[in-house]
């Protein structure tokens, strides 16, 4: 079973990416798979893990990119470079803590599940009442679709060095 | 040397880290003297008090909860205790005690969240919770579970863990079942017994820096550790309900800061669990009381660095409260009672985790919100902040510019500032240089 959690903000534009995942995903009636909505990272991020072997985590992500650049992540592999972006920290607070920090602190509290991934969409606006733009749509349209292959048992491989969405996939 | 220029120094803390929210401190030192503290909030302010009015009355709770994050709950309650004595409402003693019960879970989140991930590190020297957690995982696996204790009590009451929903004037829009406060229960015993453990952690760490002169303000109820009621105390004589708050605390604004500084009687003050603590010592329940006396500390507590031994108590007094309500729960028999909205003006103050939090509201005869105005904790302790910052400096100028930035933030940090409480900030930017990378953070938030 794999569990896909969803982080975003509903009401914040591009932020809301996350979601707009899982709702794809659930459009797409995948079976072995759990989906998880998450309005916020933090510490709870550990819980919402907990108890699953294999977990892909989508999130909105600034790391200087175009808007709808995706990335793909390995945890604990590339916890370096999680840490050198911005994830959103979905809580109008540095309380909470952003995914980087949460998936540094729980690597190093052994929390992570065996298989985690992380999926980073880049974001452009996160005006609150903007819409969700058109090129981070189709990235998560995107996104949904590799987490559905993944779930299928032929698995692809992909580059963790960030891909684009081919734009005429429409 | 005759004719030199006076030797200006200054130091800075471009991003305060690990406190919530915006802030810098600017301090100019001249020839070995300090000549300037500024605690400088740039956090933009959020405009809560103006966006208010013309809200109805009922609305108000849902409003006030988004001010915070960690802290909803305390807007909350100082809302409806505004409010409420406004429209004559009489609360049954079974829903000011769940009022409570939601209170204590909010005092042992966010106290458990900066004693072990915001404050602990500065003792054990760490530059962060994470780089602790590497080292002792036990004990950071032990924070969180005792947060995480306080999130689920938060949930179970507020139909989730941040920015509670069921608060109403009146009471609630729902209030649990025993069983599903019964399912609390055990892990809530344990954290109980984590809280326990926690306060012997800290009680022996070393507390560094020159004694303070505080003034404590606080509530102090003459039967229970306060929350949402008691008058507004303070070790030097003053005893005034809320309603006259606004009589003895002036907020000024300064240049350098978008949060109010909050005087009493034009002089600074510190409010927060330290004071908390201090005025209320003797209404601790036996558990936390003996837990306390056990770690050998006396009180007064005169540095802010012992404040964490102070929300050490304040988490095992909560969780003990939390324990000993749920093992003898019943229902109230209504959620709320019902509540007929009249014109006037209402007061109240309670104490918020990082202390005391003040509400007016004067509301219209269609029971709307005409005026309101909020008073944080983080705004009262502004001014508190400095003038320790003016006592600390003197002891530390022989000290590196690092050092000394390193040192004040520190202090700053005792205090668990709140800054985009003090803002009721709308946007955040966040330029984080703590490590080799570079956090930027850009958010708005409704």
């Amino acid at each position: 079973m794999l569990r896909v959690i969803g982080i975003g903000n509903r009401t914040a534009s591009d932020d809301a990416v996350g979601l707009l995942v899982t709702a794809y995903l659930r459009a797409y009636r995948v079976s072995r798979l759990e989906i998880v909505d998450a309005d916020l990272a933090g510490f709870g991020l550990l819980d919402l893990m907990e108890g699953a072997t294999q977990v892909v985590l989508v999130d909105a992500v600034q790391s200087g990119q175009e808007p709808g650049t995706c990335i793909r992540l390995e945890i604990p592999r590339d916890l370096d470079l999680i840490a050198q972006w911005t994830w959103h920290p979905s809580s109008p607070s540095t309380h909470a803590f952003g995914i980087g920090e949460v998936l540094t602190m729980g690597y190093a509290l052994n929390l992570l599940p065996a298989q985690l991934t992380v999926y980073g969409i880049e974001t452009g606006t996160t005006i609150v009442g903007e819409p969700i733009s058109e090129p981070v749509r189709r990235a998560a349209q995107s996104v949904a679709a590799s987490i559905r292959e993944e779930c299928t048992p032929r698995l692809l491989s992909f580059k963790s060095d960030g891909y684009r969405p081919d734009s005429t996939d429409e | 040397m005759p004719g030199n220029p006076p030797k200006t120094r200054t130091i800075k803390v471009d991003m305060l880290t690990r406190v919530e929210g915006e802030g810098a401190l600017h301090v100019t030192v001249r020839n070995q003297q300090v000549e300037d503290v500024q605690l400088r909030i740039f956090e933009p302010p959020r405009f809560f008090e103006e966006f208010l009015r013309g809200r109805h009355a009922r609305e108000v709770p849902d409003f006030v909860a988004r001010i915070c994050g960690i802290c909803p709950v305390a807007y909350q309650m100082s809302a409806v205790h505004a409010l409420e004595p406004i429209f004559q409402v009489g609360i049954p003693d079974a829903i000011r005690r769940l009022r409570r019960l939601l209170y204590c879970a909010e005092w042992i989140e966010s106290h458990a969240l900066h004693m072990y991930l915001l404050h602990a590190p500065d003792f054990l020297g760490y530059e962060s919770g994470m780089d602790m957690a590497r080292h002792h995982p036990d004990l950071v696996k032990r924070g969180l579970r005792i947060k995480k204790a306080g999130n689920a009590l938060l949930a179970c009451l507020g139909g989730r863990s941040v920015h509670p929903v069921s608060v109403t004037l009146g009471g609630f829009s729902r209030v649990p079942l025993p069983r599903e406060l019964q399912a609390l229960a055990d892990e809530l015993r344990w954290a109980r017994d984590a809280a326990l453990e926690t306060l012997r952690w800290v009680a022996g760490f070393d507390f560094p820096g020159p004694e303070q002169d505080y003034t404590f303000v606080a509530l102090q109820s003459s039967v229970e550790y306060p929350m949402n009621e008691g008058l507004i105390a303070s070790n030097r004589g003053l005893s005034i309900p809320a309603s006259a708050f606004e009589e003895r605390f002036h907020e000024r604004q300064v240049p350098h800061s978008h949060a109010l500084q909050c005087t009493l009687d034009g002089a600074s003050y510190l409010a927060g669990p330290l004071a908390r603590l201090h005025l209320n010592v003797d209404r601790l329940p036996p558990l936390a009381k003996q837990a306390l006396d056990a770690t050998g500390l006396r009180l007064p507590f005169r540095r802010a660095s012992l404040s964490i031994v102070a929300r050490a108590v304040e988490v095992v007094f909560a969780l003990d409260e939390a324990v000993r309500f749920i093992e003898a729960y019943t229902p109230p028999s209504m959620p709320a009672v019902p509540v007929t909205i009249k014109e006037g003006v209402g007061m109240a103050a309670t104490e918020a985790p990082r202390g005391l939090l003040y509400h007016r509201y004067l509301v219209g005869h269609d029971g709307t919100i005409r005026e309101a105005k909020i008073v944080p904790p983080t705004s009262q302790n502004q001014l508190r902040i400095e003038d320790d910052l003016r006592t600390y400096l003197p002891h530390v100028l022989h000290l590196p510019t690092s050092k000394i930035a390193q040192g004040c933030e520190r202090l700053i940090r005792s205090y668990d500032p709140c800054i985009s409480c003090a803002t009721h900030f709308l946007k955040l930017h966040l330029h984080r240089s703590e490590s080799s990378a570079l956090v930027r953070t850009h958010r708005h938030y409704p």
